[in-house]
């Protein structure tokens, strides 16, 4: 059978036979009932033949459900087309080297949960010293200064600790939910930086579970990053921009 | 003619913002709005935004979002990225020194009308460099693209004129969306420093400072600028500076809860307090009412003239008021502001 990119459909044996694994959450509690509508709201979503695999009660009257099914719907991939870019991707040591040979001093980096967000995994995951998955976090790098300030920390708060600090770039981690809440504080940020004259000084980077590049510009920053960040993507970012501007601003 | 058009137009604004309350309350549909009906009328439009919008499905809810349209001979700015997957054919014209995740901001004239994502850049000088390109290349208006809740662009160092976007995703009942929009239109509205000698000195006084204590004396004012390292810590230390004869304090800066509170607590009549555009105001709505029912008064060194507000009554999670009801309840509301429900008025 000859793949048709207009008609994707999910693998799993055979081409196009639509194969699908989901898991959710009801608010019921397990039994014939709760399976039943289990298959009801598979079926809804567009999987035919479904079947539970295993359901689950979770007490307090929630029960959880793993179903196989057929998805019937198709996607026109030939029809997709994203704008994107690709960002270069150096290594420690490449960071470090460039920074001396390009830049001649040290890169400042001050980084943040802000606003109500306590969740510093993913901030931690990059400046920390130990780093993340083998690679070493900004605080490790000797050609660069980086201060983590914690979580919950004021917008205006953010910013005054950047200027003391002479920072080169801002770092700021949220969990943007469904809730605008999260995202109206990281435009905060922006807004806040722009009406103290900050905006063309310092870099904003933001990072989060749902944060991408394309978020980020949505938002007013620079660059963004989401899930799988490796606290060397966002020093080759922040070097590479670094460069860039110091070029712009000679020419 | 129409309406909306028409209250630009004839006002003879040039450059307008559109800008919204938050997510989904139809800024791309104002846009769109618009540009056709700068089409019709013949005349040269430039077009970008202050973020990025334009994509096929919002990032976080994942619905179909409206593209925008750039009509024949139109001028757009958008990044590189974007420029090579247009549908409308674009000429390209210049590199900028805009850079963004998505590549450096290109400037390209359309050849033939078709849709465009737009990506802009995310500083205020960013969007000001475009837009004087824009003119040089002949557009005889430009159109700012807001991006989810963020005003930067609104302010008179942009736009000439704004368009305020607001709907039913804004709160959870009509009563709160309109209550947040009358606040959002008052600090729009903040009117000018009327008197004459006063702006002089506070002008004066921001050119060798963050922010300006002006203090009364027999000849008029007399400014006494703070410096710092940030505009918000001179505001604080500019309200130190009161006394029996403070006229009124100027902050170069954001104008924060902070130090309208610090000027809440201190004062029974507060001075005077003056920021260069509301785009600096950070302040709750508490705060605000608090502070102009004890008398004090905010003003502005250039105001924003406040075009339009633009509804959407649903919201992308399905909920929504009804189209008539909530128009009329807005334009009482905003009264004399000119309100539209540019879907509903043209169905």
């Amino acid at each position: 059978m000859s793949k048709d990119l207009s008609r994707i459909k999910a693998y799993g044996d055979t081409l196009n036979d639509g194969a699908t694994q989901v898991s959710f959450t009801l608010p019921v509690p397990a039994g014939d009932e709760a399976r039943e509508a289990a298959r009801q709201m598979a079926l809804k979503m567009g999987l035919e033949e479904p079947s539970i695999t295993f359901m689950a009660d979770l007490g307090a009257g929630f029960s959880f459900f793993v179903v196989y099914g057929k998805c019937k719907h198709t996607v026109d991939y030939s029809a997709i087309k994203i704008p994107k870019k690709q960002q270069e991707i150096l290594s420690y040591y490449e960071i470090n080297d460039l920074i001396k040979k390009e830049l001649g001093r040290k890169v400042v980096v001050v980084a943040a949960c802000t606003g109500s967000d306590a969740h510093t995994v993913g901030i931690d995951a990059i400046i920390n010293m130990k780093g993340y998955m083998g690679e070493y976090g900004l605080e490790r790098y000797p050609e660069i200064e980086a201060y983590n300030l914690g979580s919950q920390v004021p917008n205006a708060d953010l910013l005054a600790k950047a200027v003391e600090l002479n920072a080169d770039a801002v770092l700021v981690s949220q969990v943007v939910t469904q809730k605008n809440i999260h995202l109206e504080n990281l435009t905060e940020l922006v807004e806040l930086a722009e009406a103290e004259g900050l905006r063309d000084k310092v870099l904003l980077i933001c990072g989060g579970p749902r944060i991408s590049h394309e978020l980020a510009i949505e938002l007013g920053y620079e660059a963004g990053f989401g899930p799988g960040t490796l606290p060397n993507h966002v020093g080759s970012y922040i070097v590479a921009e670094l460069v860039r501007r110091k070029k712009t601003e000679k020419s | 003619m129409d309406r909306l058009y028409k209250t630009l137009t004839e006002q003879g604004y040039k450059t307008t913002s559109i800008v919204g309350m938050t997510k989904n309350v139809g800024k791309t549909v104002t846009l769109n709005y618009l540009v056709k009906e700068f089409e019709k009328s013949g005349k040269k439009v430039g077009l970008l935004s202050a973020g990025y919008d334009g994509e096929r499905v919002d990032r976080l809810t994942l619905k179909d979002k409206p593209r925008i349209y750039a009509p024949a001979n139109a001028v757009v700015a958008t990044a590189e990225a974007c420029f090579k997957v247009a549908e409308a054919r674009l000429e390209y014209l210049e590199a900028s020194s805009v850079s963004t995740p998505l590549g450096e901001v290109y400037l390209a004239r359309v050849l033939e009308p078709g849709l465009v994502e737009l990506a802009g850049p995310a500083s205020v000088s960013g969007l000001r460099g475009l837009i004087t390109k824009m003119y040089s290349y002949g557009c005889e208006a430009v159109l700012v693209d807001g991006a989810i809740n963020r005003i930067a662009s609104a302010s008179p160092a942009v736009s000439e004129s704004s368009i305020l976007a607001t709907g039913a995703s804004l709160g959870p009942t009509m009563d709160d969306v309109i209550k947040k929009t009358i606040f959002r239109c008052e600090l729009f509205n903040t009117p000018e420093v009327e008197d004459g000698q006063l702006l002089d000195q506070a002008l004066s006084g921001l050119n060798d400072g963050e922010a300006v204590h002006l203090s009364l004396c027999s000849d008029g004012y007399k400014p006494d600028p703070i410096r710092a390292p940030l505009p918000m810590q001179a505001g604080s230390q500019v309200i130190g500076k009161c006394d029996n004869n403070t006229a009124a304090l100027v902050f170069g800066g954001a104008l924060i809860d902070g130090l309208i509170e610090e000027l809440i607590n201190n004062f029974d009549k507060p001075p005077i307090v003056i920021v260069r555009d509301a785009t600096k105001l950070f302040i709750s709505p508490e705060n605000y009412y608090r502070f102009i029912n004890r008398g004090g008064k905010l003003r502005v060194l250039k105001r924003i003239n406040l075009a339009a507000v633009t509804l959407n009554p649903t919201d992308p999670a399905g909920r929504g008021y009804d189209p008539r009801m909530f128009l009329e309840k807005m334009l009482e509301a905003l009264k004399p502001t000119p309100v539209f429900d540019l879907v509903y008025e043209n169905a």
